[in-house]
């Protein structure tokens, strides 16, 4: 099959009626409720940016495994060039969407999953990577979008997971069948698993001997019985459910970033999807190779394309006030770009220093090191690129009156008169809903602990760095000696 | 490693209702196993929000012989059958030689 046009992709998921709970009610269509539809469209238009000649060479790749053109969101990267287009990819889809992308967890997860099962079937002999290979080749055939589930519940965080009160708190086994096994638990803060075709489901970190039961990794359609999606109810999400006109929301078509709580109430997967069973010793490693490709991407790259937008919206709202040639002004859009850029250096940099991963299994993984720095740059960066937005933007964005009041027949007079400034109220109103979204909306703690908390980031740039060498350099400048030198 | 797509072992289902072969689909290996596991030990059919529907099922080898309850026309329970193979992640298919059976009685 060809990549799938946005309409095709729409097409396939009529039919797909997961289990999803909005505010507690039960969705019965993912196209007509306003909030799953935001996730259905933002995906359709990854779709769409695949179907696009100049984007060709972001969006499209080469399977290694058929030779046919995929989606880059299935592909398993084979070059710092892949690994460079990767997060291009995530760059111009954030830019495009504003939004999550949808698939970029499921593509992280494919690529750790593909240098992990080559490295079980050499180490162990098992047949994970063929069955990973084939799943993935059938995913790639199909133009299938897969999202991806990583985060467990994980109860109380001083006790392991075999440890737990309530052994539910981490995904695990609770029958292994003939044909399949049977698993319960849950994934929390998964972004759009309920507009995708299937879920990657990867451990959610390392696990020790004795921990079997919770080291699993698979893949699972998303109409699975057994499998509810608990989606997250915000004031965002009650806005867009009350408003008449999406035009009047912060990002009209594609929203804020939807998660849902997955849960597994013993929910059935047959073997043929299931790629990492009871190998504790490789679910950090899975993870860390995951974990280290999402940073590139989800700090370099993502949020550089959603700066990109608030630095845009910023531009805006400043020459709609008149405000734009002030120097200070200048200063603070000129700190935007300065937060933003030096995350996607970093980014950039981890993919041209891009190593293969295991030696020999042909897959490509990002410097770990660049990745986290481009991660925990911008998880700080952003919250400038918010308040520089915010303060740019003025207390309007927070104070503003509702866009469709220009149009009412007793107030729309002052609305009109007292919120025009260097430009007309309506342009003026617009662009301040849209900052409202940004900075006084979900994306600033989503990017914070997106890709793992800062403090991951710090602890994994301490583990990477090779401090002894940096004191010596020191020393031999400064001319210390160590009596034991 | 190369892989042609036609070697996988994927899995064509035929659904029949009626007595008449429908349409056949074609998922990833164990597709059948999620449709028989759903129908037989959570007792619901993929994506399909009515409740209680199955009234009996009978798994022999490759074919699943389903009973519905209610009085569902052919052409709903038809519609129930898409929703519940494309829920498994399975895809309408007019190719392939169907090793799998699910047959459908009211």
């Amino acid at each position: 099959m060809a990549l799938k046009t946005a309409q095709e992709y729409i097409e396939s998921v009529k039919k797909l009626t997961p289990k999803v709970f909005i505010g507690g009610k039960r969705v019965e269509s993912l196209l007509d409720d306003p909030t799953t539809l935001t996730v259905v469209n933002a995906t359709a238009k990854i779709y769409d940016l695949a179907q696009d000649p100049k984007h060709k060479e972001v969006m499209v790749a080469t399977s290694h495994l058929t030779g046919e053109p995929i989606n880059r969101n299935l592909n398993v990267a084979r070059s710092t060039n892949d690994l460079d287009m990767r997060q291009e990819m995530a760059l111009l889809t954030s830019q495009s969407v504003g939004t999550c992308n949808y698939r970029c967890v499921g593509c992280d997860a494919i690529n750790g999953l593909a240098a992990t099962t080559w490295e079980m079937d050499r180490d162990l002999g098992t047949d994970y990577n063929k069955r990973f290979n084939e799943f993935l080749a059938w995913a790639q055939t199909n133009d299938l979008a897969c999202s991806g589930a990583i985060t467990d519940a994980k109860g109380d965080r001083k006790k392991r997971p075999s440890q737990q009160d309530d052994i539910d708190m981490h995904l695990h086994v609770v029958d292994k069948k003939s044909d399949g096994i049977v698993v319960r638990g849950a994934k929390v803060s998964q972004s759009g698993a309920i507009g995708a075709h299937e879920t990657m489901v990867l451990p959610g970190g390392a696990l020790r001997e004795g921990e079997e039961d919770f080291a699993l990794a698979f893949a699972i359609p998303n109409g699975t019985p057994g499998l509810t999606y608990i989606c997250q109810y915000n004031a965002y999400t009650a806005e867009r459910e009350a408003a008449d006109n999406i035009w009047e929301l912060g990002n009209p078509l594609y929203g804020q970033r939807e998660t849902s709580t997955m849960v597994f109430d013993d929910v059935f997967v047959p073997w043929e999807r299931v790629f990492l069973f009871g190998e504790t010793k490789y679910c950090g490693r899975l993870v860390m190779r995951f974990a280290k490709t999402h940073r590139m991407n989800c700090g370099g790259a993502c949020k550089v394309g959603f700066a990109d937008l608030i630095i845009g919206g910023t531009l805006l709202a400043a020459e709609y006030t008149g405000v734009e040639k002030i120097s200070h002004i200048q200063e603070k859009i000129v700190d935007m770009i300065r937060f933003s850029e030096t995350s996607h250096a970093c980014a950039i940099a981890a993919a041209v220093r891009g190593r293969e991963e295991p030696k020999g299994s042909g897959v490509y993984l990002p410097d770990d090191l660049f990745g986290n720095a481009a991660k925990l740059n911008i998880a700080h960066g952003f919250w400038e690129i918010l308040k520089n937005a915010g303060d740019i933007g003025g207390g309007g964005v927070v104070t503003m009156p509702k866009e469709s009041d220009l149009d009412h027949p007793e107030i729309g007079k002052w609305v009109k008169k007292y919120f025009a400034s260097a430009a007309p109220a309506e342009k003026r109103l617009r662009v301040m809903k849209f900052l409202q979204h940004w900075s006084a909306g979900l994306h600033g703690p989503g990017t914070w602990h997106g890709a793992g908390a800062p403090q991951t980031q710090r602890f994994m740039m301490s583990v990477l760095t090779d401090f002894d060498a940096k004191k010596k350099m020191a020393k031999e400048i400064m001319g210390i000696k160590d009596e034991e030198e | 490693v190369k892989i042609n797509i036609e070697d996988i072992d994927l899995e064509v289902i035929t659904v029949m209702v009626g007595g008449n072969p429908i349409q056949n689909y074609e998922g990833f290996g164990g597709t059948f196993a999620s449709l028989a596991d759903s129908c037989i030990r959570k007792k619901v059919l993929p994506g399909v929000f009515e409740e209680g529907i199955i009234a009996n099922v009978e798994l022999k080898n490759n074919n699943l012989l389903l009973s519905l309850s209610g009085e569902y026309v052919d052409d709903r329970i038809i519609d129930f059958m898409d929703i519940a193979l494309k829920n498994t992640g399975a895809f309408p298919v007019q190719k392939g030689t169907a090793s799998f059976l699910v047959e459908v009685k009211r």
